[in-house]
């Protein structure tokens, strides 16, 4: 049934970060090669920056998936804000130890002292712009000494430049930065991910046009892309089920595509 | 909630909007366009206004230099224009340089031979007289000349012989000069229409035939502004002179005349005026 297809794929572009929604593109999968490659370099950190909705975490989540049957790896998707929480949750995720006191830098450097592994541990933290500057300083003394391995991800922003300027810039080993897509990376994204998702139908109605269109209003931004996307089959959907007519089931309507974006904020009428 | 009619409704604002620009632009360039078209025809006819004034000043630019060249009847055109008056009463101003050169070329003067022999074909190149009309004319000016040059009719014996006759047929002569006064206004009309030395030409020939020699002198002097080479103009202009009594202007002319061409006329009329056989 032709609504229940524009549903499905409605759900294709949740935004959500899922490891097996990860779509290879030619310049992602290049990099993403180039971060599993520092991985495995002896790196005391790794910074993964862009602005938001290129992927981030997303390619973050995808390393995690892939390592963690390889390797001890710990991924923390929220930050971690207090330093005793955040120190307490690594002694607990790496070392398996549960302390019932309060656990201070000095504690926590005794303790893993004890602890030997084969690979260094990898702790992904993503969102680092949100840890406080005496933690990020934390941070960095427990990856100088070498028991840790961090790969954190920043948001690209003149503020959190300055930050990543101040506690990572002598630090860091490896920097790798994600971009926006472009047209082409757009369109197939777009289609890759209707097809992993078996909406073939629904994925050979974009054209050309109508990625043109897409990527004017998102800029090609992957995060942007699946709210105007997620809007637009809403729209399909509506009109499926009260007026089948106005739909043209060879392409997607420009039409629909602006008014998707005008719903969703893109355009201002 | 998905409200879609109001989405179509803001899309369709929105898509005015998106086109206002667009329609704003093609209506400036049509209207620019227009406008292009209106005022072309304009701008293109003052250019050509313009050209036409810069070609009319390039040539008369050019007369300029070219009549500076021909300085002594230059001079003498100007002079007998602006004043006519004075000319018919043979007072005539002839400017201190006008005259320097003339006693310049006086003084540089060369002699050369004789060529009377050439007389007697002299009557024969000017056909254009014609002496069976000439009584008529001399009759009906006899009156106004009479006057200003009363030497000039007991010079003539032979128009004073042929006189005895006309007064016999005075009938029909007088018809035939209507008709040859209509003759010649309607040559002068035509003159003025097309501008042909050569019919300014026969006017001065017949003018000086009527022994109206101020007409002369102005059709002659026409006739060589038109076209400075033609001999008899040249002749007719400087006759007239004579018979206007400026002799050391024609004669003048007729040297300057000379030094640009080898007519033999010119140069008989030039001898004949010296020695004053041509008054």
């Amino acid at each position: 049934m032709k609504s229940s297809f524009y549903l499905s794929s409605k759900e294709v572009f949740l935004d959500v970060v899922d490891a097996k929604e990860y779509v290879q593109l030619d310049r992602v999968s290049t990099l993403y090669q180039s971060l599993k490659d520092s991985v495995k370099k002896p790196l005391k950190m790794i910074l993964l920056y862009g602005k938001p909705g290129t992927g981030k975490s997303m390619m973050l989540n995808k390393l995690y998936e892939e390592l963690k049957d390889q390797q001890k790896v710990i991924m923390y998707h929220t930050p971690l804000v207090d330093e005793v929480e955040f120190l307490k949750s690594l002694a607990r995720d790496i070392y398996g130890v549960r302390p019932f006191e309060e656990l201070n830098f000095t504690q926590f450097n005794e303790l893993s002292e004890h602890y030997e592994f084969e690979t260094t541990p990898l702790v992904l933290l993503d969102e680092a712009q949100l840890y406080s500057t005496s933690l990020m300083e934390k941070i960095r003394l427990i990856s100088d000494a070498r028991k840790i391995k961090f790969v954190i991800t920043l948001h690209k922003t003149e503020k959190e430049d300055i930050i990543a300027k101040e506690h990572f810039q002598t630090r860091i080993w490896e920097s790798l930065e994600l971009h926006n897509a472009s047209p082409a990376e757009l369109k197939i994204y777009i289609q890759k991910k209707l097809m992993k998702n078996n909406c073939f139908d629904v994925a050979n109605m974009f054209d050309n046009k109508n990625i043109k269109c897409i990527h004017k209003l998102t800029s090609g931004n992957y995060r942007d892309t699946n709210k105007l996307l997620d809007s637009l089959f809403s729209l399909y959907d509506w009109y499926e089920e009260n007026q089948p007519t106005k739909i043209n089931y060879s392409n997607i309507s420009t039409k629909f595509i602006e008014m998707a974006a005008i719903r969703t904020g893109f355009i201002n009428a | 909630m998905l409200n879609v009619h109001d989405l179509e409704r803001r899309w369709l604002r929105y898509k005015i909007k998106s086109y206002v620009p667009h329609f704003l632009s093609i209506v400036l360039l049509i209207s620019g366009i227009f406008l292009l078209f209106l005022y072309l025809p304009y701008f293109k006819s003052t250019t050509e206004i313009k050209t036409i004034v810069q070609k009319e000043k390039n040539e008369t630019s050019i007369k300029k230099t070219i009549l500076k060249k021909e300085v002594t009847p230059l001079k003498v055109k100007h002079e007998v224009q602006n004043k006519p008056t004075k000319m018919e009463h043979s007072s005539l101003e002839v400017p201190q340089n006008t005259l320097d050169h003339v006693t310049q070329d006086k003084k540089s003067l060369v002699l050369t031979p004789s060529l009377h022999f050439m007389d007697n074909i002299e009557d024969n190149l000017n056909p254009y007289v014609d002496i069976e009309e000439e009584p008529i004319v001399i009759e009906s000016n006899l009156q106004e000349t009479q006057s200003s040059t009363p030497s000039q009719v007991s010079e003539a014996p032979v128009k004073s012989e042929v006189n005895v006759p006309v007064q016999q047929k005075t009938k029909g002569l007088s018809i035939t000069k209507k008709q040859e006064e209509s003759d010649l206004k309607d040559v002068i009309r035509r003159f003025k229409k097309n501008k042909n030395p050569a019919l300014s030409l026969f006017v001065a020939k017949r003018y000086y035939a009527l022994e109206q020699y101020q007409k002369s002198y102005n059709y002659a002097l026409m006739t060589n502004e038109l076209d400075k080479n033609i001999d008899e103009s040249w002749i007719i202009f400087s006759k007239s002179l004579v018979k206007l009594g400026q002799h050391e202007l024609a004669t003048l002319t007729l040297k300057t005349y000379l030094k640009n061409s080898k007519s033999t006329q010119a140069e008989i009329l030039l001898r004949k005026i010296e020695s004053g056989g041509f008054r």
